[in-house]
């Protein structure tokens, strides 16, 4: 079976409300996929259809190519993290995985080992009701971990920890992709994904705005400006010209240059013997390529500005 | 983007099936501190209360109540072969017979005669003939009360019946009188046959009656039971003795002393007065007004028998011992919560979605939470009930409850482990509905107000409303279970009013707990659909 979650025309309403619209998407093994948007972009319904909590209205979404209600054993498909505040209260956090193990017909010992993964060692025979949001996280992880799952997915992972807590569960999901597993983890800040994910899927109102990988999305909102620093100022603009770039004077030593990537102007430079000194992408953040692209979602559909306050669906912190 | 590397596997394999499913929800439940504290109050009340309810229980005594209009239930009860309490009144026309004979009549005729109770305002009137009035042929071992006798009747509204030592009860072919009727003596054995005409001869049954003297007594008979009618809510009845008549003729014996003649005797006291079968309130019962002793009198080989009485074993209206078990509802409120709670608990938190995500076929799912739930309350049920039981008994003894009328059960007894094993099955049951009516509601408060609603309160309402209201909540509401409680045997042979106030409840035993079954299959199925249709 192949650690992949396919999406596929997903569509779900809730009355009169639609939470997801034709919802297309694809995450791949080794890798960890954002799952950005807004609140109430349709995240979490999008992540209950995946696990059959709620029906789809239209479209599949498969893992591995199956269905999820076909899976015997789904801990060992898919882990997931939906909700940390989802324990009883009175239970002792080892305890509660100990059912959920025996659910799986897994026992105390692989128990054990996902509270050391996640670190709960000394806090493992506590009632879980008195664990702060940090540590309820990290019980839901080690939940999620139990069938030692090739896709795993968590939606809003980030939600309340604080710095530590952040960096490790970076480091968490990083190694999860490294080992070939399919990581698929939501957010509404995209700031919490820089640096961190290698693919984006983009939301907006139920609907896919961008499907891409990081790397793509950054160049395209920084639209392929280099800034070049020269004193040959005029010699460079003819080689950078003959190459195929569009060049623009910025200031009296500066040059914008479109359309030829760094390394290509660099070396364009150099066999030509024109001289330089500084070369530098224009690189807009991750944060920046996000909001330009709800901004951009936003205003062809027609709607009104702030759109990351649109509430759409049931989405459930 | 490379996505070259080798698919990840999981390194954790175990087993998938039902028995995993179980073992998760019995985690679940033992490891909630106060799931298992709940479930040793279920215990402790289920204990504690009916203990309570005997100790304050006392038995009505018999002065002050033939002072007033009541009298103490049984204090004409014979003790039958069996060593339990029967009632055995009747008017016998009767000679010796020895090992081997016959007797074969016709009864020509049979009504209702003589005495009447008188029936308030307002009140139906006392049949004509009690349905269970009897006419007919008897071998038995003495006219003293309590022997052992096989006898082939007719009855006032239930055909022939072949009956022997008062709990047997054998329907015949025929319907009324005129009938003709025939017994057979072969040692110890008796056998009763029934005919239209006396030509066509049809066998009703067979009796081994042992004890049965080398001579014994045969010949007719006439009994007429008390007349009851509820009037109300409640305790309120009417009743009283009354009294029937019947020509005998064509009277053919064989088997018997040369040159014996028929002798009349009154079998029984507690005629000429106070009721037989006695009962807590009687109108119109007392030395004045009672329908007198039975007689006979013979013109031409016709007999005519007048009498009153019953043969049958003896039925108390009051049931100490299940009214001591409605103390158990206070532990059925405990139980329906725990069951409830066992998933409202689940949906308040979200924890159900991680339930399902682990094991998305939801009807297995739901099986195994009413397996668990189920076996827990049971086990709670269990022991409180075996630990109730003895001590409840040995209170109620204690506070005048006794045998004859009052058998003393043993928890080994059929009544013992009817009453013990049935508490506990209605507790799972009461859980079960507690747990599927969680799933209805996803909320703890409405699917617990519903149970005890369903359960609990038509127990309360029963008692308070008019009988007849009361008795079709007992068939229909899962309250009918608790007819497992009962410590008293009832027989169809005997007409008693069948009073919730009393804890007399229509359906016996297991057929009770049937409706608390079927309520619990139904709802079972509907929650198990609404659990598979919608979205968590």
């Amino acid at each position: 079976m192949d650690a992949t979650i396919e999406v596929a025309g997903l569509r779900k309403r809730f009355g009169s409300t639609v939470a997801v619209d034709d919802l297309t998407f694809r995450v791949e093994p080794g890798q960890i996929t954002g799952f950005v948007g807004p609140n109430g972009a349709g995240k979490s319904t999008t992540m209950r259809v995946v696990l059959g909590l709620d029906s789809a209205d239209a479209g599949t979404a498969l893992i591995g190519g199956r269905t999820y209600a076909s899976l015997r054993r789904p801990l060992s498909h898919v882990g997931a993290l939906l909700d940390a505040g989802a324990l009883q209260p009175s239970r002792r956090a080892r305890d509660h995985l100990l059912w959920l193990a025996h659910s799986q017909g897994l026992g105390a010992k692989r128990v054990s080992e996902v509270i050391e993964k996640v670190g709960l060692e000394s806090a493992a025979r506590r009632k879980a009701g008195g664990f702060s949001l940090g540590m309820r996280q990290r019980l839901g992880i080690a939940g999620a971990l139990l069938g030692d799952p090739p896709v795993l997915m968590f939606d809003e992972p980030f939600n309340g920890l604080d710095p530590e807590g952040m960096a490790w569960i970076r480091g968490l999901l990083r190694l999860l992709a490294s080992e070939g597993r399919a990581v698929l983890v939501s957010s509404h800040l995209m700031s919490e994904l820089e640096d961190n994910a290698d693919h984006l899927v983009v939301i907006g109102r139920g609907r896919l705005v961008a499907d891409t990988s990081v790397a793509d999305l950054v160049a395209a909102a920084s639209k392929d400006r280099v800034m070049l620093r020269t004193n040959a100022r005029s010699e460079a603009m003819t080689v950078l010209a003959q190459a195929g770039g569009t060049v623009a004077v910025s200031g009296h030593d500066l040059l914008a240059v479109s359309g030829l990537p760094a390394e290509q102007i660099a070396s364009v430079l150099g066999n030509s013997g024109v001289s330089f000194s500084g070369l530098s992408a224009h690189r807009a953040t991750l944060e920046e390529a996000y909001m330009e692209l709800t901004r951009e979602a936003v205003e062809f559909r027609g709607e009104s500005a702030q759109p990351v306050s649109g509430v759409v669906g049931q989405e459930q912190a | 983007m490379t996505t070259t590397m080798t698919p990840y596997r999981s390194g954790q394999s175990g087993r998938d099936g039902f028995l995993q499913l179980l073992r998760a929800e019995w985690t679940k439940f033992r490891t909630v501190r106060g799931w298992i504290i709940a479930a040793i109050v279920v215990a402790a009340l289920t204990a504690a209360a009916p203990i309570w309810l005997a100790s304050t229980a006392k038995a009505n005594d018999p002065e002050t109540c033939v002072r007033g209009q009541c009298q103490a239930e049984g204090s004409n009860v014979a003790i039958g072969p069996a060593g339990t309490a029967v009632v055995d009144t009747f008017y016998f026309v009767h000679q010796p017979i020895g090992t081997n004979g016959s007797i074969t009549v016709r009864v020509s005729s049979f009504g209702g005669s003589g005495h009447r109770p008188a029936v308030p305002t307002g009140y139906a009137p006392a049949p004509q003939t009690e349905p269970w009035a009897k006419a007919g042929i008897i071998i038995k071992s003495s006219t003293r009360p309590g022997t052992v006798y096989a006898a082939a009747m007719v009855t006032g509204a239930h055909g022939v019946r072949m009956q022997y030592n008062f709990t047997h009860d054998i329907a015949g072919t025929g319907t009324a009188a005129p009938q003709w009727l025939r017994l057979t003596r072969s040692g110890d054995t008796i056998t009763g046959y029934d005919s239209a005409d006396g030509k066509q001869w049809t066998k009703i049954g067979s009796a081994v009656v042992s004890g049965l003297p080398p001579t014994a007594q045969v010949g007719l008979f006439v009994a007429s039971p008390d007349f009851n009618e509820a009037t109300g809510n409640g305790d309120n009845r009417i009743g009283g003795p009354t009294a029937a008549s019947a020509v005998f003729d064509h009277v053919h014996l064989t088997g018997g002393s040369a040159g014996q003649s028929w002798t009349g005797s009154q079998v029984g006291t507690g005629t000429g007065g106070l009721p037989t079968n006695a009962r807590v309130k009687c109108h119109g019962c007392g030395p004045s007004n009672g329908p007198g002793p039975g007689g006979f009198a013979s013109t031409n080989g016709a007999f005519s028998v007048h009498g009153t009485g019953d043969m049958a074993p003896f039925e108390p209206i009051v049931d100490p011992l299940h009214v001591s078990f409605f103390g158990t509802l206070f532990g059925l409120i405990v139980v329906i919560a725990l069951g409830a709670l066992f998933i409202t608990s689940e949906y308040r938190r979200g924890l159900i979605r991680t339930t399902l995500a682990s094991s998305p076929r939801r009807g297995r799912v739901l099986a195994a939470k009413t397996i668990v739930i189920g076996a827990v309350a049971f086990v709670a049920g269990l022991v409180g009930a075996a630990i109730a039981f003895p001590v409840t008994e040995q209170k109620l003894a204690d506070n005048g409850w006794r045998p004859p009328v009052w058998p003393h059960y043993s928890i080994i007894s059929g009544i013992g482990l009817q009453v013990v094993l049935g508490t506990a099955a209605i507790a799972a049951g009461a859980a079960v509905l507690g747990l599927v009516a969680g799933v209805v509601f996803r909320r703890s408060t409405s699917a617990v107000m519903a149970i005890i609603g369903l359960v609990v309160v038509p127990v309360i309402l029963a008692v308070v409303m008019p009988i007849g209201v009361g008795t079709w909540l007992l068939r229909l509401t899962p309250a009918a279970a608790l007819s497992l409680q009962s410590g008293v045997q009832r027989y169809t042979q005997v007409s008693n009013v069948c009073a919730p106030y009393h804890a007399c409840f229509p359906l016996a035993g297991w057929n009770g707990f049937a409706v608390l079954g079927a309520w619990a299959i139904v709802a079972f199925a509907g929650a198990s659909y609404l659990l598979r249709r919608r979205d968590v």
